[in-house]
């Protein structure tokens, strides 16, 4: 018996549920069948390659993109028929660092976006520019990647939304303003009721602060878990094996990466640990090591597995 | 009292967290009623999910180790320097040796007799 | 989702304020081009009115104008750039950020559309002062009594309407595509191009037709300013006459603006990704 890799959560409120995401962009397929669920206060780490559709998924959900097939809804809201009402609920930070009028200066833009936002907290976009330290004087369009998403996080969380988009919220930022973005968002969490839904590459960054993680690889959701499940269900096993070893027949689980050398194994297996030792012992191998994987190492054998 | 997580350890933050706390408490940097951090001071400093924070201290908490004054905060039980938390630390420093030592396929009675060796051989070191 | 408070969409009424002043300030380059050619423009016909009077005895010349609907010329060529300013349509990205507030995509990019207009309409008052103040200087300049007559009422009108017919024209490009540029400048050298071919193909009636949409009764022009030309052929050309009609004007413009009205509204109500 293997256990498939979960794609689905267990049931309770959801902020961002997608169902059968569908989208092409010409002949390239951007989505497919795509069931997203991102729990309420959620810290949705969403991970893949480059041109997995990540950006598009998040771009759905606010409707600058429409699917091909499928729906989505925020908050149980329709993304396509109350799009509006979806995007007063959302701070997004999207990947293009050319957002917002490259004319303006940045503390009229500030001022531009807080007329859309009833719930903009004046206050704390203030504090939020001096943290992230914005020249307020400078045009949109002069700054450098970095300077430019920081401007776009404060436009995100200074209306406090229920729900967080990031796209590559620490691309272009020095190391210095990596961790303030982290700090900003983890004070951000305790201050605020929010949801996340964050893409990165960054996956070490955000170790800390993700609850949920959901695998995207050529437009398909490979694999979608919480953390805890995540902890609990994927290990990577060591074993010495005696020579001329037949292997074993099936462990109780799905294997993600197998590394042979001669007389030692190396297993990342996501299944139930104690059964798949058992397993291993009796097929003639001398389990030396279960750890469980860090984010990053998880998130490599999800994406890539060889086996 | 200095929290810091050690980017290696593959552990659940919370549990990570608990272990810091003990450890802290035995070594007396936390003392009897001493303030905890909040949990939003906390998860900012380590930047750190606040519900894993929330999470650990609730754990602290269920273990006798911390108390929370309402509206005021959490605070570290008196008695804690000695027993059963010093126990549990020590146990988490063999565990970790153990899983080391198979690791490294050496039998238990090795890690002993080498942790003793060594041992003594820092004594003679630092007395001279 | 009743655990959660969803926040409320912005009014209406801010939203249109705001796009009014965001509008405001992108045009603010445009704003003191204007006032700068009309201020070298002043210069220029108050000193060469001088230097005329200077040069030749009094009585002898005609200085000045009078206002009519051709001398809206200017305002509305620069009611055709407009809509580039308002949009500062160079690469899509920034039209993300205007589809992304929490707005429905239609009327927001109206309210735009509207809040350069209303900007638009601000630039004729001051035009139309201008012009005014003027053709009132100068003759006192020169000591001349004007002796020209009262200009037609709808010829006023057209300060406003000539304006408001270019920008709306514009706007449809640069609200439609990527590339206005190109549909224009395409639209434009495609006109020539069909004349030119089909002159050469002897086709003269299509190509009579062809042009009466911009020179026509009922043509660009007959809605911009109420000029038509009447052709009359003779042997080997056509004659053509130029004349101002209020009668085509009075039909033309409603015709065009209405038309590009509706072709403004379907390209803001595109979805577009």
């Amino acid at each position: 018996m293997t256990s498939p890799l979960p794609t689905r959560l267990r049931d309770g409120d959801l902020a961002v549920e997608t169902r059968g995401l569908t989208k092409r962009f010409g002949d390239q397929i951007a989505l497919n069948d795509v069931t997203l669920q991102v729990p309420v206060g959620a810290v949705y780490l969403l991970v893949g390659p480059n041109g997995a559709g990540k950006s598009t998924t998040l771009k759905v959900l606010l409707d600058l993109v429409r699917a091909d097939q499928g729906m989505a809804e925020v908050f149980g809201l329709n993304s396509r028929e109350r799009a509006p009402a979806v995007r007063a609920n959302v701070g997004y930070v999207p990947e293009r660092p050319d957002w917002g009028y490259g004319w303006m200066r940045v503390g009229r833009l500030l001022e531009h976006h807080a007329s859309y936002y009833p719930s903009w907290d004046a206050d704390y976009a203030a504090r939020l520019a001096q943290k992230f330290e914005l020249r307020l004087d400078r045009k949109m369009g002069v700054l450098s990647k970095g300077q430019a998403r920081r401007v776009h996080l404060t436009m995100a969380l200074a209306h406090r939304p229920p729900l967080l988009l990031l796209d590559e919220p620490t691309d272009g930022l020095d190391p210095l303003m990596r961790d303030e973005t982290l700090g900003v968002l983890a004070d951000h969490l305790a201050e605020s009721q929010t949801t996340v839904v964050l893409s990165t590459h960054h996956v070490e960054e955000v170790e800390r602060l993700a609850d949920h993680i959901g695998v995207l690889r050529g437009g398909e959701l490979r694999a979608q878990m919480s953390r805890a499940d995540l902890d609990a269900g994927l290990r990577r096993y060591r074993v010495e094996v005696p020579d001329a070893w037949p292997g074993v027949a099936s462990l109780n689980g799905k294997v993600l990466r197998r590394v042979t050398a001669p007389r030692e194994v190396q297993w990342t297996v996501w299944g139930p640990e104690a059964e798949i030792v058992q397993k291993l012992s009796s097929a003639g191998g001398t389990v030396r090591e279960v750890v469980p994987l860090s984010l990053l190492d998880a998130t490599l054998a999800l994406l890539n597995p060889n086996d | 009292m200095l929290i810091s997580l050690d980017p290696q350890d593959t552990r659940p933050i919370y549990v990570q967290i608990v272990d810091e706390v003990r450890r802290a408490l035995v070594l007396g940097t936390l003392g009897p009623d001493d303030p905890l951090p909040s949990v939003r001071d906390l998860a900012v400093k380590l930047r750190v999910n606040p519900n894993t924070v929330s999470q650990a201290y609730r754990d602290l908490e269920r273990q006798g180790m911390v108390y929370v004054r309402r509206g005021q905060g959490t605070y570290a039980t008196p008695g804690q320097a000695d027993g059963v938390e010093r126990h549990a630390l020590a146990d988490g420093v063999a565990q970790r040796a153990l899983h080391d030592a198979r690791r490294n396929g050496l039998a238990v009675d090795e890690l002993i007799d080498a942790i003793r060796s060594h041992n003594n051989k820092r004594q003679k070191e630092e007395s001279q | 989702m009743t655990s959660i408070s969803l926040h409320p969409t912005p009014s209406s009424r801010t939203v249109a304020i705001e796009q009014f002043r965001a509008v405001g300030l992108a045009l603010r380059t445009e704003a003191l081009f204007f006032v700068g050619t009309l201020i070298v423009l002043a210069a220029l016909m108050i000193g060469s009115t001088i230097h005329a009077m200077q040069t030749h005895p009094a009585g002898q010349f005609h200085a000045g104008f009078t206002y009519g609907a051709p001398v809206t010329i200017p305002i509305f060529l620069m009611a055709f750039l407009i809509p580039f300013g308002v949009w500062r349509a160079e690469d899509p990205a920034r039209r993300a950020y205007h589809w992304s507030m929490p707005v429905a995509r239609g009327p927001h990019t109206i309210a735009k559309l509207l809040s350069g207009w209303a900007w638009m309409m601000i630039a004729a008052v001051l035009y139309l002062a201008f012009i005014v103040a003027l053709a009132a200087i100068i003759p006192m300049i020169t000591g001349e009594i004007s002796r020209e007559g009262p200009t037609a009422g709808w010829e006023w009108a057209v300060a406003f309407t000539a304006p408001t017919l270019a920008y709306l024209l514009t706007s449809i490009a640069v609200i439609g595509s990527d590339h206005a540029w190109r549909w224009i400048g395409g639209l434009y050298i495609g006109y020539w191009v069909l004349i030119g071919v089909l002159f050469a193909f002897g086709m003269q009636d299509v190509s009579h037709t062809l042009r009466a949409v911009v020179d026509g009764a009922y043509g660009l022009n007959a809605a911009l300013i109420g000029s038509a030309h009447d052709s009359a052929s003779m042997r080997g050309g056509a004659v053509r006459i130029r004349s101002l009609s209020m009668a085509n004007w009075l039909i033309a413009m409603p015709l065009w603006i209405i038309g590009s009205g509706i072709a403004v509204t379907i390209a803001s109500y595109r979805h577009r990704e």
